[in-house]
This record gives structure tokens, C-alpha cells and sequence, in this order.
């Protein structure tokens, strides 16, 4: 099911290579070093209990894998049951990966850098928190997505230490 | 450095080290045994030897002193002491210490042991002088010197000596081929030194020319001494070959051929390796542990792919492909047994020190202790070895420094002078147990009591009704054992907390017994490997989980019309073999479901100090899972151990049963329960009541339980408007809800419709009402002492709970205010006099809330004979007993009370969990110990059968039923 990203043969200075993706109406770039694959619906396990943004573990190739919904973290109602998904599998620098779940998934583009104005204190709350700088195009304003950060929004109790470690292996 | 060289080298001198301790201390108990000296020195001297050629010096300075005295040892057949070992013992740290330091940075760490090399040398003397003393053949002297040629420099300053050990000039040999200019280099070596001393060397050398025949012909007869000196010898080779071909002329005829002394200076060739080694240890390679892990991995993902391919092949139904399945199914389970095994340690690895830190300590403190251990190669995976490692000299020490009592004191207590420690490890199906016991002095659980009172982690009513095991199990917390108080009085203490921690991080759990004066005993269930585990798979509302095979410790069909569940307070518990067993429901725990009859299935676990029940839907059965860890996301989650993939590809979440265990609710009763067959206590129970504690908002109020029927936990939506109030329907019945918040004008505090709500269901006479508060916070027995009377009407007063002020509430006015005919009926029960007569202190605490609030004036005891001797001196109403009890049981009591003229026509009913009992006729009534409100139906029947019986029959004369 894995939709393999075009490698890009592009390489400027400065420049980022993107992969845009949607939620509701807004388009957002994950930076493609960070995408590991992109795959459809999976079977997933409901964790009771898990915090909100949490919609499930998945089996990703023998790998289980937390899936967080995008749409719940930024306030957006949930989408309708048969409404089709896709999942942006992105690794974060704890090393751990996460499946993203957005409601589609753009091009991959690549960018210079420099493009990027700083986010405009307009944009919701939320949105602001995990954008590193957006892209005025012409019909759209491209986020760019800071990954870890948004992971970081999704993790109850961020403050509070880890009392728990991993134990099993 | 040659960092392969090295790393061989490391492993092998900790190989050759590892047993060291072990056979030194054998050595203190069998001092003549001449071949545990032989393996002892050469453990020292093939460390000593690899040393030279790998120029570190500092290593070979304090192996060549260790080596020195342990061949004086050996070649006077010298008797060593106590001392000389712990001396040996020191050394043999010391070389460990370098070693580690060694493999730490690839260094050789700087440190500096000239002290210890110094009292190794002093001590050689001594072993020496000792033997010339006892007249010992001197002429053996010679033997000796093959190895500690220096010995014979007499009347040098121990700088000279150590200058030359230092520039490598150990034997007369290395003096003489250096020469004088060389010598005379040597700080601090003066010219005279310098000449004084290569004529003694030149001197010496003629004398072992006539000890090299001798050691030939001893060579020829099989003998060892020639055996240990091949290592030396080469490893000298690589430094100058003149000197090892001297050398080898000297003191060494027997060994290695030129050819292969060169292919030792040559480094790491194949026949150097076979020089060095015995034969046994090309059989094995050595493999990076990290490798290992990863195929593991690889392994467990096997596993899992062809749990897969198998579902995909029994449904394709080919036997084509099924043969091939078949095949495939083997060699993966193979592959996985064997791979583990190659993680797998005999738990020796981490015994092996035990002997000595308990010598240590039993050297520090004066005692004698003895180690037993048995199952010594059971094997374990090492990782959870390594975790194991800490806690297990943990415990260890414990036992040797507080557990096992001075000698007077076991002199005094008639035990044997010597104490005993014993270590055992079996493997149970899939987990070791590990036991340590000792037979020292033993815990008393009444100071860990008092202690974990004192500190708030036991309250009073815990404290009452806790087991002696259960109490000691308090051991285990933090704040417990921190205190020095423990130590000193009970001994153990110190850090069991973090034992305990240690240990449940492996997915093992710990458990203490003791009996005071005879001795503690500690188990450590412990899983054999941590990547795959077995489980147990069960279902719970169309989804499954596994649940870790360890904890469980069996599984029980429950279904609701089982006649074993009871409902206490809300909370579920099942009767297992006379014991009830607390519930945790999954649905509800889990957030599926509400409160439902309780059915479905048991799975019993076991947390080593507490045994609970999880309620499942169905079990699916016990699986071997690869456990995967879980994400951030659930790290706060401490009912989660992992994930898991099933052989359909379904990922499932793995159970932690000690996180269950704290979602168990109440587990005040929970502990009672476990208590129940134990703590008795009887006597008028006087104004003691039963009281239920709650919060609204910051505010402490306490309401006693005479009308609380139940407790519910129950979803706020359930509460429904209607237009005479707010009603809840419970029980096929529609009931009056009061809430606590609006009655004292403050609100209800509840906004979110989701939220959990308490309700206290009130019930009198057949009438409900639903009180809903904000927090519960306890059960607890108290005697209202009314401290400040209240102007509220809500209120009785203030009264002190738990040194906290609390408002106790008039539950009659409160009820009144509500529902002003709720007391109409007549209630002419009041005051009367009852005998409660019950073994189970769970069962007082059970009923006695029911005859409370039935009004009763209650007198309990413990068994019929204290039934007995009250009855003697009371008159009661009625007289409410148990069946089985101990000393004298219910039949027997009734059978007594009925030959008692002054107790004639005092109605005597039968409480019973039985459903039959033997002989019915010498009860008034039976009631089974079902529900509390069947309880005080019953009675009440009961009640106002016999007095209408008493009035007609006799009068009130004989036995009058006073009404209050």
C-alpha cells in the first residue's frame, strides 16, 4: 500500500523538499527527511484510555506504530466513518515513529528555504504552535510543519516526568 | 594497543578471574588442598603472564606479588589463614579493579597499589620465615625461585627490588643480559648496587643449572610446576628473544620449541592462540551481545510472520502448502528456543559473588555464616541477570546484617552458631523462583505496622484488619523502607523499595515471609526471557488483550447467576475457596461499560502481595507474544506493559497486572477480604460505627452507614430532571436524587455530563434515596464523639476523624427534609439486644452496618466458647450466628444455648454461606450470607415472627423483647 515518494533530484542550497498534505482546509509540509512512507487505512487497535489525540496502534510491517489524529489535536471534528484517510508515517528525534493521520496527501515540492515568512498571529492557536513559517501560494497558505513539536502538543502531562520507563523490550 | 588484543585479553583474564573468589574462599576452608592452589595460581599467573606482553605494567606489578606469595604458598606446602586470604582476595580486587579500568578507557588506569604489593611481599616473607622456622627442607627454596627469582637479591633495599621489577628484570637471567651499564641506569640503583647485584645474579644462575635437571626429570614424570611456566616464558619472548632463549635454557626445559616462542612475539597467529589456550575454548566464539539483540529482533518478527503465514495456509486448506507450513512452523520454533538459550546465563554469573560479600560482611560483624545454594545453573536471560545483579546483593547484605543475629544472640536462642543462608533458584513453567532465606531473626510485622502507620501508608483500620504477610509486604514502600528505624529494630529496610522496583522493571515481582525468630524468606518470580513471554489472550467487548502468564495465576468461569459473586459497597468480589477475591471489572475499569451484573470469565492474578480478579468477557487462551514496548503516549498508563502482534496482524495491548491492581476501588475492603479468615476480635463494639467519609468541594463531612445501602460510581447523564426533582432509576426503580452540593447551597460541582458522579443509595424500610456526592474518600469504624455541636440541622456536629475535623451528618434529617413521611411507619425495633456471633472478621465488618442499622445493640464474638462466656453474663434478644467456626462451631452453640434454662426462647438463627446445613432443627431460622438486604429482610421477618410467638406464649415473662 506504500505510496513511494519520488526521490527528487534537486538539490540547492537552502532549499527543503516537501511533502504537503491536508487537514480540513489547511495544507501543511512535512519536510520529506522526516516522512518515512505514506500508507492508507490500517487495521487499527483502540488503546482505552489513551489520550485524545491517540486514535490507535497499527502494525506497520511487523513495527506497532502510534496513530495520532491530526483533526482531533487542531479541533476539527472528526471525519465520517468511511471518509477516506491517508497516514504520514514521520520519525521524530526521540527516534520514535508516529503515523500522522491527514485527510489527503499533496505533491512533493521542493523549496527554497528563504520562501518561508514567519507565521502570521492570525493563524489559529494551535496551527501556530507547530508551524515553523508558512508559504503564501497562490490559493493557499502552505504550513510548514514542525513535527516534533506537534508531538509534543499530543503527549499528556509533557511537563511532568516520565515515571514510567520502558521495561519490556 | 592492539585493541583486539586487548579485548581477548580482557575476556580472558575476567574469565580466569571470575571463579577466583570462589576457590580462594575454599581454600580458607581446605587450606592443604593442593590442586584448588594449583588452579588458583594459575588463574594469577596466566594474568600476570599476558601482562608482560602487553606492557602493563602496573597489572603485572600486583599479579607478579599475588603470584609470588601464592607460589611460596604452594611450593612450602604452607597452611594459609584467614588473613592470607583476605590478603589474596584484595589482590585478586585489585587486578579486577585494573582490568576494569582497562576495559573502561583502554588504558591502563593509574592507580596506585604499591601497598598492597608491599604487604604481599611482606606476607611471601612471612610464609617463608615461618617455614625455615618450623624447620621446613630450605633446599625447596630453589623450586621457588624459578618463579620469584628476585627472592634471592637478600640485603637489598625493597626500592632496588621494585626498581628492577619495574625495568622487567625479574629472574638472574634478565639481570645478566641487561648487563651493568643497563643496571646501573636504574633509578634508584648505585653503581655498588649495580655490581652487587649482577654478581649475586651470576652466582644464582649457577645454582638452578643443577635445579633444571631436577625439574626435567620432574617434567618427564607428569609434574605441574612446568605446566604453569610456558606463559611467562613466552610472553617475555616478544620483549627481547635472547633473554626468553636464556631464559628458557634456565628455568623452563621442557618448554614450547623456539618456533613457536616466535610465533607468540609475532602477535595474534593461530598457533599462538594454541599456545595460550586450552582446547576446550576453540569450540566456542565469542558474539557481540548487540548482535545477539538484533537477531532477536529479527527472530521475534519471524515469529510473528509466520503465526501469519500459518492462519493464511489453514485457510487456503492446500497440504501442499501445509507440509511446507508445517516444516516452516519448526524451524522457527527451534530457531527461537535455541536463540534464547544463547542469551541464556546460568544464574552463577551473578551467585558466584555471593560467597564472598557474605564472608565480608560476616568478617566486619563477627558472624558466622554459612551459604547454601542450590540450582545454581538455572539458567536466565541477561538482561534480566544484569537487572537481578543489584537488588540480589541487596538482599543479601540485608539478611547477613540484620537477619542473621549475632553470635551470643543465637547462642542464647539455642540455634546453631553458624547461620545459614540459603539460595535457591528452580524453573516453574516459564519463570524462575528464586528464593533467599536465612535463619535469623525475622521480621516482626507489628513494628513494620506501627512503622507504616506512623508514616500514613497504613491507616488505622487497615492496621486492625491487615495479616502479619500482608504487613510485612509494607516493607516494600518507599518511605518505609528508607527509615532507619526499621533497620535498627526488624532488621531489613534500606532500599527494599527499590528491590522491589528493580525487579518488577524485568516483569518479575517480589514477595516477603517471615517468622520472627526463625527466619526471612524472599521470592523472586521472575520471567525467564523478557522479548517473547507467554500470555494470556482474553476478550473484553470485541476487543482482546493479553494479559502476562506470569501474574496469572488461574482462570475461573464466572457467569451472573453464580452463586460466589457478592456485591459489597458497589464493588464486586467473588467467593473463591471460602475467600473473597476483589474484582476489577475491564469493562467498567476501561471506560466501555458501566456498572453491569457482573459474568464473563476470572482471571486470577497474582502480584505477589495481593491476589485480585479480572473480570473478562471471554479467554481466547495462552499465546507466546514478542512484547513490543509502547509510545510516549501511553507511558503514563501504568496498566499498559506493552503491545503485542497476534498471528492475524492485530496489534494487542499487553497488561501490566500491578497497574490493574491500583484500578481495583476500595481496596480497604479489598485488604479486609484478604484478611478474612484472619485477626479476630470480639467485645462490645460500644459506640464504634461504621462511617462512610466524603468530600464536597474542599469541605470533609462523614455520614454513618446505618441507612447507606450501596455505593454507586454511576455516569451523571443517568441522573434524569423530572418535575418533582431529580430521579435516578435503580434497581427497576425510580428514585428521589438529593444532591449533598445543593443542600448545603454550594452546587453540585458538576459540569461535565460524562463525569463520573458517587451516589450514595440511603434505604430504610423498603425506600430508596440517591445522595449524590462529590468525592468519596473511605470506610472507616469510628465512635461519634460529637466535639461541637452544630446549629445546622444537616448536622450532628463536628467530630475528629483521622486528626482531621469532619462535619458528621444527621443522615434521619437529611432524609427527613426530603421525604417527610419516610419514617412514618412505626419503627419499633429499637434497642434491642443482639449476639453476633461470626470466626470471619470480613463477615463482622459486613453485617455489623446491617444490624446497625436495623438499631440493634450489638455484642459480637469470635467463636461459640467466647459466645459462651458472654451469653453467661448477657441476655440478648436474638442471637445471629455463624456455622463453621473454630473451638466450638454454631451447632454446638445452638446445642448449648438450648440446655441453658436462662436462655430459653431466645430465638438463635444461622448465618450461613452454606446452602444446606446438617441439622436445621436447632435454629430458629437460617439466612445465607448473601446480600445485606436480604440479610435485613430476613431478620426483620425473623424479628416479628418471635414476638408475636413470645407474647402468646409466654407472656414476656420469661423472655421479655424490650422495645425501645
Amino acid at each position: 500500500m506504500a505510496q513511494e515518494l519520488a526521490p527528487i533530484a534537486v538539490k540547492e542550497n537552502a532549499s527543503v523538499e516537501l511533502l504537503t498534505c491536508r487537514i480540513g482546509d489547511q495544507w501543511v509540509g512535512f519536510r520529506v527527511q522526516q516522512v518515512r512512507e505514506v500508507v492508507n487505512r490500517q487495521r487499527r487497535t483502540q488503546m482505552p484510555m489513551a489520550p485524545e489525540a491517540v486514535a490507535g496502534l497499527i502494525n506497520l510491517r511487523g513495527k506497532v506504530i502510534t496513530e495520532l489524529e491530526v483533526r482531533r489535536v487542531v479541533g476539527l471534528p472528526d471525519r465520517d466513518e468511511d471518509a477516506p484517510f491517508h497516514v504520514a508515517i514521520v520519525e521524530t528525534l526521540s527516534g520514535e515513529d508516529f503515523g500522522l493521520i491527514v485527510d489527503d496527501i499533496g505533491e512533493v515540492i521542493v523549496l527554497n528555504e528563504d520562501l518561508f515568512e514567519s507565521t502570521p498571529r492570525s493563524l489559529d492557536d494551535v496551527w501556530r504552535q507547530v508551524s515553523d513559517g508558512v508559504l503564501k501560494q497562490e490559493n493557499r497558505v502552505l504550513l510548514l510543519m514542525n513535527v516534533d513539536r506537534f508531538i509534543g502538543l499530543t503527549i499528556p502531562n509533557a511537563a511532568a516526568p516520565n515515571t514510567k520507563e520502558i521495561t519490556l523490550h | 594497543m592492539d585493541e583486539e588484543l586487548l579485548g581477548e585479553f580482557l575476556t580472558e583474564s575476567n574469565e580466569n578471574l571470575d571463579s577466583i573468589e570462589q576457590q580462594l574462599m575454599n581454600l580458607e576452608t581446605n587450606p592443604d588442598d593442593a590442586e584448588l592452589l594449583d588452579s588458583i595460581f594459575r588463574a594469577i599467573h596466566t594474568v600476570k603472564g599476558s601482562c608482560g606482553f602487553l606492557n602493563l605494567t602496573n597489572l603485572e606489578r600486583v599479579a607478579h606479588a599475588g603470584e609470588n606469595l601464592l607460589s611460596r604458598i604452594r611450593s612450602l606446602k604452607f597452611l594459609v589463614n584467614e588473613d592470607i586470604v583476605s590478603l589474596l582476595l584484595e589482590c585478586a580486587d585489585a587486578i579486577k579493579q585494573l582490568l576494569e579500568g582497562l576495559a573502561d578507557t583502554g588504558q591502563e588506569p593509574n592507580l596506585d597499589h604499591s601497598d598492597l604489593i608491599g604487604r604481599l611481599q611482606v606476607c611471601e616473607r612471612f610464609v617463608m620465615g615461618e617455614d625455615v622456622a618450623q624447620g621446613e627442607a630450605p633446599e625447596k627454596s630453589g623450586e621457588a625461585e624459578l618463579v620469584e627469582p628476585l627472592a634471592w637479591l637478600v640485603g637489598f633495599e625493597d626500592a632496588v627490588i621494585h626498581a628492577l621489577i619495574q625495568a622487567e628484570m625479574l629472574t638472574a637471567a634478565d639481570i645478566i643480559s641487561a648487563g651493568f651499564a643497563k643496571l646501573k641506569g636504574i633509578e634508584p640503583l648505585t653503581s655498588a648496587d649495580a655490581l652487587k647485584i649482577l654478581g649475586v645474579a651470576k652466582g644464582h644462575v649457577d645454582k638452578p643449572s643443577v635445579e633444571t635437571d631436577k625439574t626435567e626429570q620432574a617434567a618427564q614424570q607428569g609434574q605441574v610446576s612446568v605446566e604453569e611456566e610456558p606463559t611467562p616464558a613466552s610472553a617475555k619472548a616478544d620483549k627481547n628473544e635472547q633473554v626468553a632463549e636464556v631464559k628458557a635454557e634456565v628455568a623452563k626445559p621442557s618448554s614450547p620449541p623456539p618456533a613457536a616462542k616466535k610465533a607468540v612475539a609475532g602477535n595474534d597467529s593461530p598457533a599462538a592462540q594454541q599456545a595460550k589456550r586450552p582446547a576446550a575454548s576453540n569450540a566456542s566464539v565469542r558474539v557481540d551481545v548487540g548482535l545477539l539483540d538484533e537477531l532477536m529482533n529479527q527472530v521475534g518478527e519471524l515469529v510473528l510472520t509466520r503465526n501469519s503465514l500459518m492462519q493464511m495456509i489453514s485457510a487456503s486448506g492446500s497440504m501442499e502448502f501445509m507440509r511446507v507450513g508445517r516444516d516452516v512452523d519448526q524451524i522457527t520454533e527451534q530457531l527461537q528456543e535455541q536463540l534464547l538459550r544463547t542469551r541464556m546465563q546460568p544464574i552463577q554469573t551473578i551467585w558466584s559473588s555471593v560467597p564472598r560479600i557474605v564472608r565480608d560482611i560476616g568478617k566486619q560483624l563477627d558472624k558466622k555464616i554459612k551459604v547454601i545454594m542450590e540450582g545454581e545453573d538455572t539458567e536466565l536471560d541477561r538482561t534480566i541477570l544484569n537487572a537481578l545483579k543489584d537488588p540480589l546483593t541487596h538482599i543479601i547484605r540485608n539478611s547477613c546484617d540484620h537477619g542473621i543475629e549475632p553470635h551470643h544472640i543465637r547462642v542464647q536462642q539455642k540455634k546453631p552458631v553458624e547461620g545459614t543462608l540459603h539460595l535457591s533458584a528452580i524453573q516453574e513453567s516459564g519463570f524462575i523462583l528464586i528464593t533467599i532465606s536465612d535463619d535469623g531473626g525475622g521480621i516482626d510485622a507489628d513494628i513494620i505496622k506501627e512503622k507504616a502507620l506512623k508514616m500514613g501508608s497504613l491507616t488505622e483500620e487497615q492496621a486492625a484488619v491487615i495479616s502479619p504477610k500482608a504487613a510485612l509486604q509494607l516493607i516494600f514502600n518507599a518511605g518505609l523502607s528508607t527509615a532507619e528505624k526499621v533497620t535498627n529494630f526488624s532488621g531489613r529496610g534500606v532500599g527494599m523499595d527499590v528491590v522491589r522496583t528493580e525487579i518488577e522493571r524485568v516483569g518479575g515481582s517480589v514477595d516477603i515471609d517471615s517468622t520472627l525468630g526463625r527466619g526471612t524468606s524472599l521470592k523472586i518470580r521472575i520471567p525467564l526471557t523478557l522479548a517473547i513471554i507467554s500470555a494470556m489472550v482474553v476478550g473484553c467487548k470485541n476487543q482482546r488483550f493479553a494479559i502476562p502468564q506470569m501474574s496469572v495465576r488461574e482462570l475461573l468461569s464466572a457467569p451472573d447467576s453464580s452463586e460466589e459473586w457478592r456485591l459489597i459497597a458497589g464493588q464486586p468480589f467473588y467467593r473463591l475457596r471460602g475467600k473473597l477475591l476483589p474484582i476489577l471489572r475491564l469493562k467498567e475499569a476501561l471506560l466501555f461499560a458501566e456498572d453491569e451484573k457482573p459474568s464473563g470469565s476470572i482471571v486470577v492474578a497474582d502480584i505477589g502481595d495481593r491476589t485480585f480478579g479480572i473480570l473478562v468477557d471471554q479467554i481466547f487462551g495462552a499465546e507466546e507474544i514478542v512484547v513490543k514496548p509502547l509510545g510516549v503516549h501511553f507511558q503514563h498508563l501504568n496498566f499498559y506493559g506493552g503491545s503485542t502482534i497476534l498471528g492475524d496482524g492485530v496489534v494487542i495491548p499487553i497488561f501490566d497486572c500491578n497497574g490493574l491492581a491500583s484500578m481495583v476501588k476500595l481496596s480497604t475492603e479489598a485488604e479486609v477480604a484478604k484478611d478474612y479468615n484472619q485477626g479476630n476480635e470480639e467485645g462490645d463494639l460500644g459506640e464504634q460505627q461504621h462511617a462512610l467519609i466524603f468530600m464536597q468541594g474542599e469541605q470533609r463531612f462523614v455520614i454513618p452507614m446505618t441507612l447507606v445501602e450501596r455505593l454507586e460510581c454511576l455516569e451523571a447523564t443517568r441522573i434524569e430532571k423530572t418535575a418533582s426533582g431529580e430521579v435516578l432509576q435503580y434497581r427497576g426503580e425510580v428514585i428521589r436524587v438529593l444532591r449533598w452540593g445543593d443542600l448545603l447551597g454550594i452546587g453540585s460541582g458538576i459540569d461535565d455530563p460524562t463525569a463520573q458522579m458517587y451516589c450514595l443509595i440511603l434505604s430504610d424500610g423498603g425506600k430508596r434515596m440517591c445522595l449524590q456526592v462529590d468525592q468519596v474518600i473511605d470506610i472507616v469504624e469510628v465512635s461519634f464523639d460529637i466535639k461541637r455541636p452544630s446549629d445546622n440541622p444537616l448536622f450532628l456536629g463536628t467530630t475528629v476523624i483521622q486528626d482531621i475535623a469532619t462535619e458528621v451528618v444527621d443522615v434521619f434529617e437529611v432524609v427527613q427534609q426530603a421525604d417527610p413521611n419516610w419514617f412514618a411507619q412505626p419503627n419499633d425495633m429499637k434497642k434491642r439486644k443482639i449476639l453476633f456471633v461470626e470466626d470471619a472478621q470480613f463477615f463482622r465488618h459486613l453485617v455489623i452496618p446491617v444490624l446497625e442499622s436495623m438499631n440493634f445493640s450489638i455484642k459480637t464474638a469470635s467463636d461459640g466458647v467466647k459466645a459462651c462466656e458472654i451469653l453467661n453474663s448477657y441476655q440478648p434478644d436474638l442471637i445471629l450466628t455463624d456455622i463453621e467456626m473454630p473451638n466450638m462451631n454454631g451447632y454446638q452453640l445452638a446445642q448449648w444455648i438450648s440446655e441453658q434454662p436462662n436462655l430459653q426462647g431466645i430465638p438463635v438463627v444461622a448465618l450461613t454461606a452454606q446452602n444446606e446445613i446438617d441439622d436445621e432443627s436447632l435454629f430458629s431460622d437460617v439466612i445465607s450470607k448473601l446480600d445485606s438486604q436480604e440479610l435485613a429482610e430476613h431478620l426483620t421477618k425473623i424479628l416479628q415472627r418471635f414476638d408475636i410467638i413470645s407474647e402468646q406464649e409466654i407472656g414476656g415473662t420469661n423472655h421479655a423483647i424490650t422495645f425501645g
